[in-house]
């Protein structure tokens, strides 16, 4: 195993045995998820609208290069000055001179990703120069001598007693762990800094081109002082951060508020053009703009990577991330820390520091929340290939991508091939030749496939409309009685049902483990099944939110074109498509209860439809349901959970275990998923009777009508 | 631009609610005045209230001014507009040391209860900055509706005033904050603890 990798699996490690920090930063990001819902709740903040003009505002901006020389030369004409530095090297050169030009001995910083990612401070103090970070988290960052855990929140695996015990070392006296105490002694700390600095460094949310303006939000307001007081005012901005007008940055900031902090705004947002005259002086007063390149210019001309420019810095994929919020920044990050944090890692630092990506289980949570729609999920998918194409891949990811091979040798050879998979033996020599993790109950087999079970109904009249169903792996070799169900309802409702036996699975396994080409292959095959369906006005339905995942999220990515467009539009999950005639259905539950059922939402059906029409599908059953969640993921993510050891099933569990515990509280004695993995984790984490909601309810008769 | 207006060109009692609501939401104390009277009551009532020594003043317009100077009798004021001239340190000095900095807000925002400040000169950003507590000044007649209705308002300023004289342009709403202790919310980190938003509600 390479050496990234061992460190990534030691750190790994050391974040699954550290429980205390590991809670106190999974509630932290547990807390940062329902400030944003709060705010959404509200009505006041349209976030749909904020995804769609950010993502055409973004990807216009960034890859127009004309408004970086438009935005330099209005910072010119107002006075100040502009250097374009083409790397990291360049920039802190430029800041090197500028500080012995003058004599600068003490700089103060604003909080500001873009000098975190060229090592600012660091490379300050290697030449002398003393800067510190004003911002709260940063400082303690600082005087910690670590990295940011969090872009927005960067301190926040530290207790109040670690923040006590660092402040007291910077000022020389006993700080008692009590928040106003610190915050006091920051303040007055902080304060005769800022009056004494001289030089002010600040990053920039936005850089407008038509006035060659920087917006910063803050919450602190250490970033007013920064930028007013010192002599010098130094800004270090990304290029991909300048949009072309002044309109163009309302959504920005409504974006970036509401998904960092749950805010409408912070609470400050200033405007900068120059730097001021103070007290009507301005000898002496100077303005300097630095534009960083550092890899940006290449990523605009990648068509893989051109995406990551998008990002606001929002931080709202990291509150989102299951894995993130286990193992932390420290582990989950170099610099940039999560899930954006990988594609930038692997671009601006390079792919050997990206290794992390290993951490991502492809939830998809990450393109849900984000508030500019950055396919992260598929640059995560690309840089894992790129670090397998390096490093190689692991049997176990290997063995998972055969999957489907798998099942179709498992289920030709049932019930045999579960006599052998339940054996304890079996499970050890899975574990230690392959890496099946033996704890995880696996799903059996069954010998008479879908196609087979549903041939005698016929393929139905057709009077309702026309439907391609598709089982994935679950719903044709694990439990083949759920597509029929499924099939038995779209047939008594009036709609013809094809299950093509050219099908293949999502092939989603293909995608957690970076294997981008398979993935690509599966999806072009599956498109050129579907196409001749999709040409007679066929709708694709399924009961595997994966699959309805794959169908809209990613394979248009992977083979665009307009049969993809077209599968993307008449793709449903099954609940979805049903939903409209439910008052058709005599649905009767199965397990008549009085006591509601627990719901869980699977993540790759929060894009889809959020769960609610299978919900609706219950509560038409008579069932009372209850939704036990956290916002994130269950943990299984496919076959992570599967996976022997840290990276899987352990990493699988302590993300299940925030589940499991809500389950647990909740009283609930039946759970209903659509997903099959997540019912695996549940059933295994809670030990409840998990059932897809098609089993909650008693099948529906259906009979072929007689010719 | 167009804007709800009730009767008599005065501003929808709804958008001064909306903004009042916004405000106290954002923990900003929130004083609606009918009159100079009220106004000048309600400036001293809340300086002697928080025991102010010294006040620093920035950006009142002209008719304000006299009536501002009269609610501040008896404490040690400084009009930053004063300040021109005097070596940037000792002026940063005077501003650092005030109790209580009073500004003059050109727009109120109403969805996002945001206060939008344009200042020439950083003493006056200062004003607002460096002293614990913050007075915010502004009339109810420029309460706009939300942050797409101010932003274009921004842009020409910032294009409209000559090169290399542009404004600084700060949204405030509400109080200098910090979550980085453990998440838990306080104010008063670097900039104001305390903030009034003082409404001037005849005009």
């Amino acid at each position: 195993m390479t050496n990234n990798r061992q460190v990534l699996l030691s750190k790994l490690r050391r974040s699954l045995k550290d429980k205390e920090s590991s809670e106190k930063f999974w509630d932290a990001m547990t807390k940062a998820r329902a400030n944003r819902t709060a705010l959404l709740q509200k009505g006041q903040v349209d976030m749909h609208a904020i995804k769609e003009s950010n993502k055409v505002l973004k990807t216009a901006s960034v890859a127009n290069g004309s408004l970086v020389e438009e935005f330099a030369e209005n910072v010119r004409r107002n006075g100040g000055k502009v250097f374009m530095a083409k790397t990291g090297e360049d920039a802190m050169r430029y800041v090197e001179d500028l500080s012995k030009r003058v004599g600068a001995k003490l700089i103060v910083k604003a909080k500001s990703l873009t000098s975190d990612e060229i090592e600012f401070t660091h490379e300050l103090e290697k030449v002398g120069i003393r800067s510190v970070e004003t911002d709260l988290g940063e400082l303690i960052i600082q005087l910690a001598g670590e990295t940011p855990v969090h872009l927005v929140m960067p301190a926040a695996h530290k207790s109040v007693q670690q923040i006590a015990k660092l402040v007291s070392g910077a000022v020389g006296r006993e700080v008692p762990p009590e928040d106003q105490a610190i915050l006091e002694t920051v303040r007055a700390y902080l304060r005769q800094l800022f009056l004494t600095a001289d030089i002010g460094v600040s990053g920039a949310n936005i850089g407008v081109a038509e006035t060659g303006s920087i917006v910063i939000e803050t919450n602190e307001g250490n970033g007013r002082l920064v930028t007013t007081i010192p002599k010098i005012h130094l800004v270090i901005i990304g290029m991909e951060k300048i949009v072309s007008k002044w309109e163009d940055a309302t959504y920005l900031v409504k974006g970036h508020s509401a998904s960092a902090t749950g805010q409408n705004m912070t609470v400050y947002v200033s405007v900068i053009t120059q730097h001021g005259p103070l007290a009507g002086s301005t000898a002496g007063r100077e303005y300097h703009v630095v534009i960083l390149d550092n890899g940006r210019s290449r990523m605009r001309d990648d068509p893989w990577f051109s995406d990551a420019l998008n990002c606001i810095r929002c931080g709202a994929c990291m509150n989102v991330c299951p894995t993130y919020g286990v193992a932390g920044g420290h582990t989950f990050g170099y610099i940039y820390p999560g899930p954006i944090g990988i594609p930038w890692t692997a671009e601006v630092h390079g792919l050997e520091k990206a290794t992390f990506a290993h951490l991502c289980i492809s939830c998809g949570l990450c393109k849900e929340i984000c508030p500019v729609d950055i396919n992260i999920p598929m640059m995560i998918a690309k840089v894992k290939e790129e670090e397998v194409s390096e490093n190689g891949q692991l049997l176990v990811n290997d063995f998972f991508m055969s999957s489907e091979g798998l099942a179709k040798l498992a289920s030709a050879t049932a019930p045999a091939s579960n006599w052998l998979l339940r054996r304890r033996a079996t499970r050890a020599v899975m574990e230690s030749l392959v890496g099946v993790d033996k704890r995880r109950t696996l799903p059996s087999f069954s010998r008479k496939r879908l196609r087979a079970r549903i041939s005698p109904l016929g393929s139905g009249s057709g009077e309702a409309g026309k439907v391609v169903f598709f089982p994935d792996v679950y719903a044709d070799y694990n439990d083949p009685q759920l597509g029929v169900r499924a099939v038995k309802i779209l047939l008594s409702l009036g709609y013809r049902v094809e299950v093509p036996g050219a099908l293949r699975w999502s092939g989603m396994p293909y995608i957690s483990y970076g294997n981008i080409a398979k993935a690509t292959a599966v999806a072009k095959r599956n498109l050129e099944t579907l196409k001749a369906y999709l040409d007679q006005g066929y709708s694709v339905v399924s009961t595997e939110p994966t699959a309805v995942y794959m169908l809209r999220e990613v394979y248009p990515t992977l083979a665009p074109g307009e049969v993809a467009e077209r599968a993307r539009q008449m793709s449903f999950p099954f609940f979805g498509f049903v939903q409209g005639r439910l008052a058709d259905l005599e649905l009767k539950p199965a397990y008549p209860t009085d006591d509601a059922v627990g719901f869980h939402i699977p993540c790759h059906e929060r894009s889809v439809s959020g769960g609610r029409p299978a919900i609706g599908f219950l509560s038409a059953a008579g069932y009372k349901v209850q939704v036990v969640e956290n916002g994130t993921c269950c943990g299984m993510a496919g076959t992570f959970g599967m996976k022997h050891g840290d990276l899987g099933y352990n990493l699988s569990m302590e993300v299940g275990d925030h589940l499991f515990r809500l389950f647990r509280e909740s009283g609930r004695k039946l759970v209903a998923t659509e997903s099959s993995v997540c019912s695996m984790q549940i059933a295994d984490g809670v030990g409840l009777k998990v059932v897809h909601p098609l089993h909650a309810v008693e099948e529906v008769a259906y009979q072929r009508p007689s010719s | 631009m167009q804007r709800p207006t009730g009767v008599q060109g005065r501003p929808a009692d709804e958008l001064v609610q909306n903004f009042l609501t916004s405000l106290r939401d954002l923990h900003v104390e929130v004083h609606v005045v009918k009159n100079e009277k009220e106004m000048v009551d309600a400036l001293r009532g809340l300086v002697s209230k928080a025991a102010c020594k010294s006040v620093v003043v920035a950006g009142i317009p002209p008719r304000y001014a006299g009536a501002v100077r009269a609610a501040l009798a008896g404490v040690k004021v400084d009009f930053v507009e004063d300040l021109q001239g005097m070596p940037e340190k000792e002026a940063v000095a005077v501003l650092a040391a005030a109790d209580a900095g009073v500004t003059w807000a050109v727009n109120g925002v109403a969805l996002e209860g945001a206060m939008l400040e344009v200042v020439y000169d950083d003493s006056a950003k200062l004003a607002s900055s460096l002293p614990i507590i913050h007075v915010a000044l502004l009339e109810s007649s420029s309460i706009l509706r939300d942050l797409a209705e101010a932003m274009p308002i921004v842009g020409r300023a910032v294009r409209d005033a000559p090169a290399g004289r542009k404004p600084v342009i700060s949204f405030i709403s509400g109080p200098s904050k910090t979550g980085d202790i453990e998440m838990r919310l306080l104010y008063g980190v670097h900039g104001p603890h305390t903030v009034h938003a003082v409404i001037l509600d005849w005009r």
